[in-house]
């Protein structure tokens, strides 16, 4: 019995997918938000090879020089590179943005699906914790998780990560009542699957959709939130270049160096918005009912 | 009725138990020792002694807890280890600030975001709609502290239109004030713009496909009257909930505006608390915040619940 | 790469560059631009209101537990001390009528009481009102003046204007010290009336009065009729504001919407310069910027200390190498556009104390080298530095590392949130730490709590008998020449012990509106406001 269903739901499934891929494709403002998204990846995996100086060369006799073609984004208060700095930089973006979203799904998504499958007693008491936790301002809770771990790359990533576990732990539970009532839920349930079978077979996949919609929601908010942490200085730690670094050493200048405050800044800009993009075209193609 | 709202009652308390647990917590897990903190450049060891002597910084968490606790019930959350200040006197002070700051946002973002839905959607697949989308992205996807620096560089710095930086009391002078405030709201407000703008538009066109606008249309009414009526209305509902929904990202945004237009209100309280390690400020101010969060939370489902009686039969708290 | 020897073209350049475009002569760091104080300033009207840009908020407003730098800034024109400092840092009578008589044996202070003053409240200044204040300050829980109070055994009152300290053993700060918060007079009634809550609304003597405090956004004084010196007070009202960004202070400055910003940036001084309607203000601090190296500090500054395995801290040559690879003058020029002072010394050039034949020596790379392999430690020598986070420091930081370099160091910079890097030095779990202090006008408040074996502040972990025997004997010596030359002794010494590397003095740069007059502004850095006032036009 469950052999025959389970081929049964395979093959519309993938023709669903290449339905889903053609209209995807149809969606101009999708596609060039994946092409700029990878694009981003790749310039963040081959930084050292593309920054043409290197993140820390310092070079005394050309301070603050402003764009010219030996420094396209100019020099910065040590003679530094900026371009370089900026295309290195994209380096943390990166990994704050992956770890965050990774650290975040790991652990909201089974606190979400036990909450949502088990009820009772067990969802009570995780629904009220992560009520207390959703009462403060995600902001709140990234500064005082940095604060507490020390200033660094990994722990504002941890801090992100952690800070979007419980609304994320609201949506997968939101989405697990809802499947938990289906009939094909039910009927396994009668065949005397177990739990965890279930979980996994039934269940997951189908907010595999939402996941992965989250996931593109995420990640362009772990690239603000990780900016904006090192811009307070509880994130990546100078010299290392990430925008947010830039960004914060760039208000002494703001005056007389615009082009310091302005590309980390245009950078973040175009990294998120490739996100966002390819994550509404994504959302419009995989959940149009989605509540943003 | 009595039911439900027992049942959200009883559960916004017991979140907010455990917020004020999780902020103590969370207090106390800060590194470095408070009391030197306090001690500022002089370290004297007798005077650090007395320090954690007299703000029972040796005590058990537990002890700590409890009598910081119980005082908080009392409204009295303690005295600020920097200023010396009553921390509750400061929150009173700093929170009318930020309010202002948010609902300022909230007019920008409404301004701006609500005509561009209705234009996004009664234009929908022509360019318009597609340039608004863009833009709407746009707003969501830039940086508002960066928006911020940038705004201050042009309007500020290079062409003196509006003061860089600082806070004039309304009381003192309500235009200052504002004068003060437009640049900060307008930073905080677009990405309030661009999500009110992609709900309007998304709404107006759900409610515009449905059965009862297109009987109207086939009816003869006016395109006026169907769109500028039921649609809107209707719209009208989702988008409040949104903005229900992103007042907990306003809070954040706020913070990091007032730390840029150095604006002297609650999110600013909360940084400066959090890296001069002023525990009793930081523990009163999170917890306001949390609380206000959990309240105002409570007060929009018992409304929702009022309006929408599908939800109260489910019975579902959650 | 870098090339140290372009460093100084640079500057060089950068200056030049500086000159062509502000049309005005270009910086030498010997001659700074900023005064103290204007001579030939115009006349101030009567009246008026000025806002100043603090760098920080000030702790509670209570001299008996007040630390903060800022808050002295604004007891400075709230409440005054039985005695201050003037311009040349000497130390002159404020409450006191003179100078205090210190007895042969130096055991007994007399401090006679100035004639004819009430508190801001109306209360008459008197020697019990001056033994309440003393008392108080040494006794109250979690003061912040017993350790500096600490030889004082009793007070008495001689009669109604005279006070007489009776001391444990002489001390040569104790004067100086009466010139800063232990010294500040608290009015008795206000005292009696808050209790402990005193710095909530603080009454003492003093030209203008608390009248409002909004946390984290300003303090307001206004001008007060008691003050017995009131004609020549011409301000009504002085609003201190907290602006933490040094680029938004000078901002906030140009625009007007303050009139005195504080402690600018050395990076926003060309605007502030060039600017018509702005003056500079310059005065030299006298604390100092340096490197603690942790020499022995390795269970926690109230431990016994011991000895520690790292390059740095176990031979005294390389510590020596490391030293010679550093260039004062290029990290001035790069860092400070050439605004510091650079030196070796914890005593700043304009005390009297100062060392007068100082040589700080060259960089010498060379010479760094061949040490190295004397001492036959492995290149290049990791070196961690601890270092706070703003980007100045952080700048510092980086020049730090290059200059280094070049000598077979290297170093690893670990920016840390101030506390925390406090806790961590008190633990001894550090390396090096760039930190400075913000300076006493008594030369021992600049050394003996860092350099004494028992010094509160000693995180470097020093331990050094003869060293101690000089301090000690530099305090309890009353005469200014014996202590010189003492003092003179004492910086020989922890020169070759090297557990603090002497790199700069700062310069502190406060700007104002042109219209602003009168204001004095000396070497402790803090912003007198007694006579200033606007510019009658």
């Amino acid at each position: 019995m469950s052999a025959t269903s389970a081929e049964a739901v395979v093959s519309p499934r993938a023709r669903r997918r290449r339905r889903l891929r053609r209209r995807f494709t149809h969606r101009k403002a999708a596609v060039i938000g994946g092409v700029l998204s990878l694009l981003f990846v790749l310039v963040a995996v081959f930084a050292p090879l593309l920054a043409p100086y290197g993140a820390s060369a310092s070079d005394f006799d050309a301070v603050l020089v402003s764009p010219s073609p030996a420094h396209p984004f100019g020099t910065d208060e040590l003679g530094r590179d900026n371009f370089s700095r900026v295309v290195i930089g994209s380096r943390a973006s990166i990994v704050a943005g992956a770890l965050a979203t990774v650290l975040a799904m790991v652990i909201a998504v089974p606190i979400g699906l036990v909450a949502g499958y088990y009820r009772g007693a067990v969802d009570t008491v995780i629904m009220r914790v992560n009520d207390a936790l959703l009462a403060f301002p995600f902001l709140i809770l990234a500064v005082g998780l940095a604060a507490i771990l020390g200033p660094s790359l990994t722990n504002a990533a941890l801090a992100i990560g952690l800070s979007a576990v419980p609304n994320l732990v609201r949506i997968t539970r939101g989405e697990v009542l809802g499947i938990r009532e289906e009939d094909y839920v039910g009927g396994a349930v009668a065949s005397g699957a177990n739990d965890f079978v279930i979980l996994r077979r039934h269940i997951l996949p189908n907010i595999m959709n939402t996941l992965l919609v989250q996931a593109t929601v995420l990640i362009p908010a772990a690239i603000i939130a990780e900016s904006l942490l090192s811009f307070l200085g509880l994130g990546v730690q100078p010299p290392t270049p990430s925008w947010g670094v830039m960004l914060s050493a760039a208000q002494a200048y703001l005056d007389q160096a615009w082009w310091l405050a302005l590309y980390p800044g245009v950078a973040i800009f175009v990294a998120t918005m490739s996100f966002n993009l390819f994550g509404d075209g994504l959302r419009d193609v995989l959940d149009p009912k989605a509540l943003r | 009725m009595q039911r439900y709202l027992l049942k959200r009652t009883g559960a916004a308390l017991v979140a907010l138990w455990l917020s004020s647990v999780i902020v103590f917590a969370g207090v106390r897990a800060l590194p470095g020792d408070a009391a030197l903190a306090l001690a500022g450049e002089e370290r004297d060891p007798a005077a650090l002694a007395e320090i954690r002597e007299k703000y029972g910084l040796d005590d058990s968490v537990l002890e700590q807890y409890l009598r910081w606790a119980g005082l908080a019930l009392r409204g009295d959350l303690g005295e600020s280890v920097r200023t010396g200040l009553a921390v509750s006197e400061t929150i009173v002070q700093k929170l009318p600030i930020t309010i202002e700051l948010a609902a300022l946002s909230v007019l920008v973002g409404v301004l701006i975001g609500i005509p561009a839905g209705v234009i996004a959607a009664s234009r929908k697949g022509k360019s318009a709609d597609y340039v608004s989308n863009a833009v709407g992205l746009a707003g969501l996807s830039i940086p508002n502290f960066w928006l911020g620096l940038v705004l201050i560089l042009l309007l500020a710095v290079k062409f003196p239109v509006f003061p860089a930086s600082g806070y004039v009391p309304f009381l003192e002078n309500p235009l200052g004030n504002l004068y003060n405030m437009i640049l900060p709201a307008f930073v905080l407000g677009t990405g309030l713009a661009a999500v009110i703008m992609r709900q309007m538009r998304s709404s107006m066109l759900e409610s515009l496909d449905t059965d009862y606008v297109r009987t109207a249309r086939a009816k003869g009414l006016s395109e006026w009257s169907v769109v500028g009526i039921h649609a809107f209305r209707n719209s009208l509902i989702t988008v409040v909930t949104v903005i229900g929904l992103q007042l907990g990202g306003l809070i954040s945004g706020a913070v990091v505006t007032e730390q840029i237009f150095v604006i002297p209100g609650f999110g600013n309280l909360i940084v400066s608390a959090v890296f001069q390690r002023d525990l009793p400020v930081i523990q009163g101010a999170v917890l306001v915040a949390a609380a206000g969060y959990i309240v105002v939370n409570l007060l929009v489902d018992i409304t929702y619940s009022l309006l929408n009686p599908r939800i109260r039969i489910a019975g579902d708290v959650a | 790469m870098v090339r140290i020897s372009m460093l100084i073209a640079t500057a060089a350049a950068l200056a030049v560059f500086t000159a062509a475009c502000t049309g005005q002569p270009a910086s030498d760091p010997d001659q700074p631009e900023g005064q103290e104080s204007f001579e030939g300033d115009a006349p101030a009207r009567k009246g008026g209101e000025v806002t100043v840009a603090l760098a920080e908020e000030p702790d509670a407003l209570d001299p008996s537990i007040a630390r903060t730098f800022v808050g002295r800034i604004v007891f400075a024109n709230m409440c005054e001390k039985l005695y201050d400092t003037n311009s040349e840092l000497d130390v002159v009578p404020q409450l006191a009528a003179e100078l205090p008589e210190i007895s042969e044996d130096g055991k007994t202070m007399t401090i006679p009481i100035r004639e004819g003053v009430t508190f801001n409240d109306g209360t008459k200044l008197d020697a019990e009102a001056v033994k309440t204040s003393i008392e108080r300050h040494k006794e109250i829980t979690g003061s912040a003046r017993s350790a500096e109070l600490a030889p004082v055994e009793s007070v008495e009152v001689v009669d109604p204007l005279t006070v007489q300290l009776n001391l444990s053993q002489p001390s040569a700060p104790l004067t100086a010290l009466l010139a800063d918060r232990s010294g500040m007079i608290m009015s008795p009634t206000q005292l009696e009336k808050l209790g402990d809550n005193f710095g909530d609304e603080p009454v003492c003597v003093g030209p203008f009065e608390f009248a409002e405090r909004r946390a984290g956004d300003a303090i307001v004084l206004e001008r007060a009729a008691d003050y017995y010196d009131a004609d020549a007070v011409n301000l009504d009202k002085v609003t201190f504001s907290i602006i933490d960004q040094g680029p938004v202070r000078a901002a906030n400055l140009r625009s007007g919407e303050v009139d005195i910003a504080e402690r600018l940036d050395t990076t926003s001084l060309e605007q502030v310069e060039s600017d018509k309607n702005l003056r500079l203000y310059e005065a030299t601090s006298i604390g100092y910027q340096g490197i603690s190296i942790n020499v022995g500090n390795v269970n926690g500054i109230d431990k016994p200390f011991g000895e520690r395995d790292a390059p740095i801290a176990s031979d005294p040559r390389i510590r020596e190498a490391f030293e010679m690879a550093l260039d004062r003058d290029a990290i001035n020029k790069v860092v400070f556009n050439g605004r510091f002072e650079p030196s070796c010394s914890p005593i700043a050039p304009n005390s009297e104390f100062a060392p007068t034949d100082l040589d700080c020596g060259e960089r010498d790379v060379e010479g760094a080298k061949a040490l190295l392999e004397e001492a036959g430690v492995q290149t290049p020598v990791p070196v961690e530095l601890m270092l706070s986070t703003d980007p100045t420091t952080v700048r510092l930081g980086e020049v730090i590392q290059e200059l280094a370099k070049e000598a077979g160091f290297e170093v690893k910079a670990r920016p840390t949130e101030f506390v925390s890097a406090l806790d961590l030095a008190d633990a001894g779990e550090f390396d090096t730490f760039q930190i400075g202090w913000s300076g006493r006008v008594d030369p021992d408040g600049n050394i003996y709590d860092f350099h004494h074996s028992e010094g509160a502040l000693n995180i470097s972990g020093a331990h050094d008998e003869e060293v101690d025997k000089l301090l000690e004997s530099a305090r309890t010596t009353i005469d200014p020449g014996q202590r010189t030359q003492i003092y003179a002794d004492v910086i020989d010494a922890i020169r070759e012990r090297r557990n603090i590397i002497y790199l700069y003095h700062e310069n502190l740069f406060t700007g104002a509106s042109a219209d602003v007059v009168g204001l004095q502004y000396h070497g402790d850095g803090l912003l007198r406001l007694k006579s200033a006032g606007l510019a009658a036009n």
